[in-house]
């Protein structure tokens, strides 16, 4: 969504980066500390994410994101990009381009699916 | 967002009005292990730059949080400007989980 705006922006980005999806689950895996800051940041955690892909490998380069429902560290959680991203404060303005919207307890893929990237295991 | 540290500063004149006043910085995005220190910055800062707006007087050789996309727009004194990348915190410290 935002790499469309400009063939620039998309060419400097750090390689790998998940650019162009604006929602997606991730990793909690750190966080960050900032004194000084804007005033829409007061009092809100900033965290660094891992993107995952839906069988919770690795995807894509580390980034960060504002926490707005109490993520913690090693956590799965659900995050959106882009404008809408400052939505969960509304009508506040907080410039942040990627937010912790969700904490996911459990993912559901379809057997069919998995079956294509993974060769199916023996069960017991 | 990401992390990116100040490697140096722009002047222009003919500018949108909007844009007056404002302090331009080029940065350098980083990742979180760099700035952590568990990995060398990989390309010293010279590869990959973005040109941002200044909102928290940052300055040279600093690590910053940069904004991206509309977000940026939304930043203190960024208010309906032509803003597209915007520094919105100078990081103290970034600390990540071991696995």
């Amino acid at each position: 969504m935002i790499g469309e705006r400009s063939p620039f922006i998309v060419h400097i980005q750090i390689p790998n980066s998940s650019f162009g999806f604006t929602m997606f689950l991730a990793r909690v895996i750190g966080n960050v500390v900032s004194t000084v800051k804007d005033p829409g940041y007061f009092a809100r955690k900033i965290l660094v994410i891992q993107p995952i892909d839906k069988h919770r490998k690795d995807r894509g380069a580390k980034m960060l994101a504002l926490d707005s429902v109490g993520a913690g560290a090693g956590e799965t959680v659900y995050c959106c990009r882009g404008r809408e991203a400052s939505f969960p404060w509304a009508p506040e303005d907080v410039p942040t381009d990627t937010t912790i919207v969700a904490i996911v307890d459990r993912v559901n893929v379809a057997e069919k699916t998995e079956a294509r990237s993974q060769k199916p295991e023996g069960r017991a | 967002m990401q992390l990116a540290k100040v490697i140096g500063t722009v002047v222009a004149t003919r500018k949108d009005p909007r844009l007056e006043g404002k302090k331009l910085l080029v940065v350098s995005p980083l990742t979180p292990e760099e700035v952590e220190g568990s990995k060398p910055p990989r390309n010293a800062g010279k590869a990959n730059y973005l040109v941002a707006v200044d909102t928290v007087s940052a300055g040279f050789r600093e690590t910053v949080i940069i904004v991206q996309g509309s977000s940026a727009r939304m930043a203190a004194t960024c208010k309906d400007c032509p803003v597209d990348t915007a520094i919105v915190g100078i990081v103290d410290t970034v600390r990540l989980d071991q696995e």
